[in-house]
């Protein structure tokens, strides 16, 4: 008991208390600094000018969520759930505070104006726009355990299968009717019935044809999240080549959309004066403005939203498939054994996940236009969402939806305001990564999310009612309603219309379940069929990898498990794509070696960032899916540092700025550990993806972030590249220039040999270090963690020294990027271009081994050279593969007027096809094509072409077995090894 | 098994025949490729078509003009709006034997692209890449453009404000090159009080009309500059005019067109819209020619900088046909002088940049659209 106590004391009071003190101190201090221009960071002389202010505003920022902190940790039980529950509003104080502070000791002023009907309403819009992706997230996650990427190309289906509706004969008279005054309800009621239909069954396809197959092989999430990639990759592409990438709105009534067709609500206006303030005061009301007008489509899409989330949570409570969803996302064995059906639960899923989402799809279409690139741009806030609601729960996600939308919606005149008194009109572009600055702030302080203190909290409440038993089990139980004489005649005769309001909804459910039951069983044997021919289609896109391994398996009988099995198995591949390299058509000498140089530089660039993510993931179990966080801060800080000083640069010399940038990066990565280490797997990916994001947003909204033109446009352009003054205006020059070469290809070769010197390198260190000791100890934390600090490893300084590890590779890979393209532009970091190709990579070329990020990064980058040469065909019958796309043109066509066309009209192919003139569009068809590589690449071998060799210590009587000796030598040392980790 | 072994070995047959017809090699000698870089993925991927269509007009009429001399062919890469991406199709295009690459729209991926094609000794002409950045670029002279920067247009727009009694300004700009560029550039030559200034990223979805609208209204502003492309250009206003607000709203050539009415539900939002665009070459016909070839074949509504590609392409078969064999980027610093295209007058200065020759200013009463002013660098506002 005394022991207890003093360990209690020494592992709350202590730290709580140094932290305060911290807290207070950082806080006075960028106080000071900002207002008096004196303390440690303002009176350093470290930093200047606009840097000055931007460290003070952080300093107090974070010093805020520290105290933030102290207050969460240290609150009892009772008052923590709502204490975490009321943090965003804390949040927002403080940023406030910040924002005055800093804006009245740069002696300005800014005025922000808050439309107090616009926010709300705003909000409203926003969560529900959010919503109608993350319910379907969540409830996936929910039940399968994975994040599905295809959810957001799923609204999309049912958006277009809204336009389709609106372009059929029955339903192109309503919606183009002459405006009359009056709205015709048709058209839009239909379009949600049949889009939650429609994707509903598609969502079903998905799941029939890829996560089964997945599921039955046992797959990890991570790998069912890549499948999941490639098949939104896939259905973005069928959709672009289908309704082709113009942008349509679905006009369900021409009345519908008139901008008069708002309902006028009351609002006031609240302006926040911050900064100096001679004569106004910090607030003023007026209610004297114009009514703000909420548009009917907008209304229709949030009550759409929430009448299918409040189905949803009465399903899941209510219903037995609900009971058996819970069941099964609860504990799935335990479900099975009780008699619950799987499959056939995780089919449900599917289907319900992807009608709502298609609802929402279909309710959306009304107010944005329509392209399918849309879904992209919702599918990374709506992670925000589910994250912030805690994954997979439903009243969670609800309030998360409420909260991001809400914030958004509050963010932007702040950001306007406050931007325009900074010199930083671009600042409301923050507005977009508002949800993930949010995030990463909430996960510090509260690293389970807002749902599971909820949850916490409604078990508690649950707890007590049941410990005193008067209490009534149903609110609205007629009985017990009727003995109560307190409540009123109005309110109990309410009460018992939701009551019976309830029973109909239930009621109508179980006839609704009746319906899908009834319709599942007529589509079933159509399904089947279909089924079939795609299983088809699956077999012919699976055949040359299917020849491939086979051969390699036959032909060299390989052994991926053992060492000398993965080297041989690596050597094939890498000369398979190499010939593939060789194979692929130019026109010159000079052209092709410009292209080997490029393919081998891009090989450099991705290999490298998958050496990071491989040593991040696939070796210490972290999923990172900010890989590209790190290559931004590579290339950023390169570009920055080396670019000239009369355009912003800093003019440095470009192998300084590559090592400044490393340890940048690096030291960013160490730093990342600490607030992280509390976190779970899938949190700590969003945070690193949600860092990407605002790494974007910044190079776009941020002036500081901006070199290499007098006008300081967007982009970091102009900067010196390493030995590109020795190379130019010498010997090399001349020698160039009598060979006929044109200025500057001698420099791609240069770059591409410098790619490859850096991938081998760094390849050495790594396998070095993997193969040391230290490597072991990283295996066994992503083994286990608990283990390994069993064992008295520090796990959170050998995370932390892991992922500065990598990031410092990664930033290497930056700045490699950044010398290959000659500029830096915000989009570079898009994360589907990016992030998600190097997963790609690293989960087909195989996760833990290094060979295999070579071949995965090898692969990627030829797929995307291989299908250009098909892309580029249709121009010229002089072309390779001109004749295949004439072919595919021909198919194509017959497949949308011939066959499609016996559901869709002729209209909607004139409307995208213009003269009925049906061509297919080939980057399109490219993208969906990389989209099957990666679907088959894993239901082929979920564990990638080279799998990790397991180090296994060697028998000691098999001795002609001759692994190469740079994992283990043999026991002893081994052994002797181990035992001086554990000091 | 057998059966599917057997059904493999179909399917490699076919795949090998379909790869042996599709290398099979034809051409004569007076086959000309240009390539073209579209944005046909990414996030400006709604306007490829229209560049394309843009492209397809030009190639149709080169052919008909050098009939029996020349045989055009266009080769369409995907830029993907993205360096590294247009890098790629760039040597793809140069790799199929294009001896020009017209492009491409996003600054970013014509900078990347020109790392690849000028090491090879091929010229670019940008139609859409307004960033300063291009001017400045390292490409040894291979980079050319089409589209004047930014800078001038925003001292137009100013000009036009004033005209049209503008005191307190918003200013709504994308957050791209393009409406950064011109944002920046007009607030700094506003000499008045700039209402307020909000950036936005153009993709849908992420930027909500009515929030920019109700900034407008809550900043108390009496005019608009919008710097945006057709669709968010088109929702900006609806927004505007659901709020309520009656204020003077001038665009520039991302919505200076007749089609931009397309992009309207309600066609009412648009009247009364002033808008600036680069003002054709003074007795030529080639930009109402060119308009109407454009609608003859179809083209796309609410494109962008058809004009421009249009120019571009000509501009660059022209230069070939003027030296076949000699060194292209003299021929087409030769051919770009006073060529009078259907965007402007062009003539290339030592950046490969034009300067333009003015702008036209254009308003919509209703939705008839017409143009009756211009503006010069040097007369500054006057009637057409």
């Amino acid at each position: 008991m005394p022991l207890n106590a003093i360990r209690h004391q020494r592992l709350l009071k202590t730290p709580w208390l140094r932290q305060l003190l911290f807290g207070l101190f950082f806080l006075f201090d960028a106080y000071v600094g900002a207002i008096y221009n004196f303390g440690l960071v303002a009176g350093s002389g470290l930093f200047s000018g606009q840097f000055k202010w931007i460290v003070l505003s952080a300093e107090m920022m974070a010093s805020g969520l520290i105290l933030i902190r102290i207050v969460v940790n240290q609150a009892t039980p009772k008052w923590k759930t709502p204490i975490i529950i009321f943090t965003p509003i804390l949040v927002g104080l403080i940023a406030f505070l910040v924002l005055e502070v800093l804006i009245s000791g740069l002696n300005r002023s800014a005025t922000i104006n808050f439309n107090l009907s616009s926010i709300l309403l705003s909000g409203l819009y926003w969560s529900a726009v959010y919503l109608s992706i993350a319910i379907g997230l969540t409830l996936t996650y929910k039940v399968q355990r994975f994040a599905n990427f295809a959810q957001a190309e799923m609204m999309l289906v049912g958006s277009y299968v809204a336009l389709t509706l609106m372009w059929s004969d029955t339903f192109f008279s309503i919606s183009d009717a002459p405006q009359d005054g009056s709205i015709n309800w048709t058209l839009l009621i239909w379009a949600s019935i049949c889009a939650f239909i429609v994707t509903r069954f598609t969502g079903l396809l998905i799941d029939h044809l890829v996560f089964r197959r997945l599921r039955r092989k046992m797959a990890t999430p991570q790998v069912m999240m890549i499948a999941s990639l490639g098949v939104s990759m896939v259905l973005r592409a069928i959709l672009f080549m289908r309704f082709s990438a113009s942008t349509f709105r679905f006009v369900p009534d021409r009345d519908w959309r008139l901008s008069t067709s708002t309902i006028d609500i009351p609002t006031g206006l609240l302006n926040l004066n911050l900064g100096d303030r001679v004569a106004t005061p910090l607030m003023e009301y007026s209610a004297n403005v114009n009514p703000y007008g909420f548009a009917y489509s907008k209304i229709a899409l949030v009550f759409g939203i929430f009448a299918a989330i409040i189905f949803l949570i009465l399903l899941l409570q209510k219903t037995r498939l609900g009971r058996q969803m819970r069941a099964v996302a609860d504990n799935p064995d335990l479900a099975a054994s009780s008699g619950i059906h799987l499959e056939h639960v995780h089919r449900s899923t599917s289907f319900l996940s992807a009608g709502i989402a298609g609802l929402g799809g279909s309710l959306l279409a009304g107010i944005l236009p329509i392209n399918p690139e849309l879904g992209l741009m919702l599918l990374l806030p709506a992670f925000a969402v589910i994250v912030l609601g805690s994954i997979g729960s439903i009243p969670g996600v609800l309030i998360g939806g409420l909260i991001v939308g809400l914030l958004r919606a509050l963010s932007e005149p702040v950001l306007i305001g406050a931007g325009n008194s900074l010199d930083r009109p671009t600042a409301s572009g923050f507005a977009e990564v508002m949800p993930f600055i949010f995030l990463v702030g909430l996960l510090m302080l509260a690293p389970r999310g807002i749902g599971s203190a909820i949850e916490s909290w409604n078990i508690e409440r649950i707890r007590k009612r049941r410990m005193n038993e008067t209490a009534p089990s149903f609110p609205f139980d007629d009985e017990d309603l009727q003995a109560s004489s307190k409540i009123s005649q109005e309110s109990k005769s309410l009460i018992d219309y939701f009551g019976r309001t309830i029973k109909k909804i239930e009621a109508s459910i179980d006839l609704s379940k009746g319906f899908i039951a009834l319709s599942w069983n007529f589509l079933k044997q159509y399904l089947d069929r279909a089924l079939k021919i795609l299983n088809l289609l699956f077999a012919i896109i699976n055949f040359p990898f299917s020849t491939m391994k086979l051969h390699t398996g036959r032909l060299l009988k390989v052994k991926n498990d053992t060492e000398r099995g993965s080297w041989t198995l690596f050597i094939i591949l890498f000369l398979v794509l190499f010939i593939i390299v060789l194979l692929l058509p130019s026109v010159s000498a000079l052209t092709k070696t410009l292209q080997v140089a490029r393919i081998f530089t891009l090989l450099g660039i991705f290999g490298l960032a998958a050496f990071s993510l491989n040593l991040h993931t696939g070796i210490t179990g972290m999923t990172n899916f900010g890989v590209i966080f790190f290559v931004g801060i590579g290339a950023v800080v390169v570009g920055l540092l080396s670019a000239p000083v009369e355009t912003n640069g800093y003019g440095w010399n470009p192998w300084v700025a590559t090592i400044v940038a490393v340890i940048i990066a690096a030291v960013a990565g160490w730093l990342l550990a600490y607030p992280t280490a509390r976190l779970r797997m899938d949190y700590f990916a969003i945070l690193t993806i949600s860092l990407a994001e605002m790494l974007r947003i910044s190079l776009q909204a941020e002036p500081l972030l901006r070199a290499g033109t007098v006008t300081s446009g967007i982009g970091i352009s102009q900067f010196a590249r390493p030995f590109e003054g020795w190379w130019k205006g010498s010997p090399s020059e001349t020698v160039g220039n009598l060979l006929g070469l044109p200025a500057g290809a001698p420099y791609v070769i240069l770059l591409a040999s410098m790619a490859i010197i850096f991938t081998i390198l760094v390849w050495y260190l790594l396998n070095t270090l993997l193969s040391s000791p230290w490597g072991r100890i990283l295996r066994s934390i992503r083994e286990d963690e608990t283990v390994s600090q069993h064992h008295g490893h520090n796990v959170l300084t050998h995370k932390a020294a892991s992922l500065a590890l990598g990031a410092a590779i990664a930033a290497l890979a930056g700045a490699l990027w950044a010398w290959l393209n000659t500029n830096i532009w915000p989009d570079f970091m898009n994360p589907v271009r990016t992030t998600f190709l190097i997963w790609a990579a690293y989960i087909v070329g195989g996760r833990g081994n290094n060979r295999g990020m070579i071949i995965g990064a090898f692969i990627i980058v030829i797929v995307e050279f291989v299908f250009n040469v098909m892309v580029v065909s249709r121009g010229s019958a002089s072309l390779p593969f001109h004749g295949l796309t004439s072919f595919l043109d021909s198919v194509f066509s017959w497949l949308i007027i011939n066959v499609g066309g016996l559901v869709w009209s002729e209209r909607s192919i004139n409307e995208i096809f213009a003269h009925g003139n049906v061509l297919l569009s080939l980057p399109h068809l490219k993208l969906a094509l990389i989209g099957l590589v990666i679907i088959s690449a894993l239901l082929m071998s979920s564990r990638g072409l080279i799998p990790e060799v397991p180090s296994r210590p060697k028998r000691p009587t098999v001795i002609e077995d001759s692994s190469p000796p740079d994992t283990y030598e043999n026991v002893q040392p081994q052994l002797q090894a181990f035992g001086d980790e554990g000091k | 098994m057998k059966s599917i072994n057997a059904f493999r070995l179909l399917l490699i047959s076919v795949a090998l025949a379909a790869f042996a017809v599709g290398c099979g090699v034809f051409g004569g000698s007076e086959t000309v490729k240009i390539g073209l870089l579209s944005p046909q993925t990414g996030p400006i991927a709604q306007y490829a078509p229209g560049f394309e269509d843009a492209g397809k007009v030009a190639i149709s009429e080169l052919n008909a003009t050098h009939d029996g001399d020349y045989k055009f062919e266009l080769i369409v890469g995907d830029s993907g709006c993205d360096g590294t991406q247009a890098a790629t199709s760039a040597q793809t295009l140069i790799d199929s034997g294009v001896k020009v690459i017209v492009g491409a729209a996003c600054s970013g991926a014509t900078l990347g692209a020109i790392a690849v094609a000028a090491p090879a000794g091929v010229p670019m002409v940008s139609y859409a890449s307004t960033s300063p950045a291009i001017s400045t670029a390292d490409d040894n002279g291979h980079l050319f453009r089409v589209v004047p920067s930014d800078a001038q247009q925003a001292v137009a727009l100013v000009a036009v404000a004033s005209a049209a009694g503008a005191s307190k300004p918003a200013v709504l700009y994308m957050t791209n090159d393009y409406g950064a560029g011109l944002g920046d550039n007009f607030a700094a030559n506003w000499s008045g009080d700039v209402c307020t200034q909000v950036g936005y990223d153009p993709a849908e979805g992420s930027y909500n009309a009515s929030t920019l609208a109700q900034s407008v209204i809550d900043g108390g502003c009496d005019s608009v500059l919008l710097m945006s492309y057709a669709t968010d250009g088109a929702a900006i206003m609806e927004a505007l005019s659901a709020q309520g607000f009656n204020g003077q709203i001038i665009g520039a050539d991302g919505i200076a067109d007749a089609a931009f009415t397309e992009s309207f539900t309600d066609t009412s939002a648009v009247s009364g819209l002033i808008a600036t665009r680069p003002r054709p070459g003074e007795e030529s016909s080639a930009k109402s020619s060119f308009e109407a070839a454009y609608a003859a074949a179809g083209g796309a509504d609410g494109a962008i900088y058809t004009g421009e590609t249009y120019d571009a392409i000509k501009l660059a078969a022209a230069a070939i046909v003027s030296d076949p064999d000699g060194n292209l980027v003299n021929a087409l610093n030769k051919t770009g002088v006073n060529y009078a295209g259907a965007s402007g007058t062009h003539t290339f200065d030592a950046a490969g940049d034009v300067l333009g020759t003015g702008y036209e200013v254009c308003q919509f009463d209703g939705t008839n659209f017409s143009c009756p002013r211009i503006w010069t660098a040097d007369a500054g506002l006057a009637t057409n």
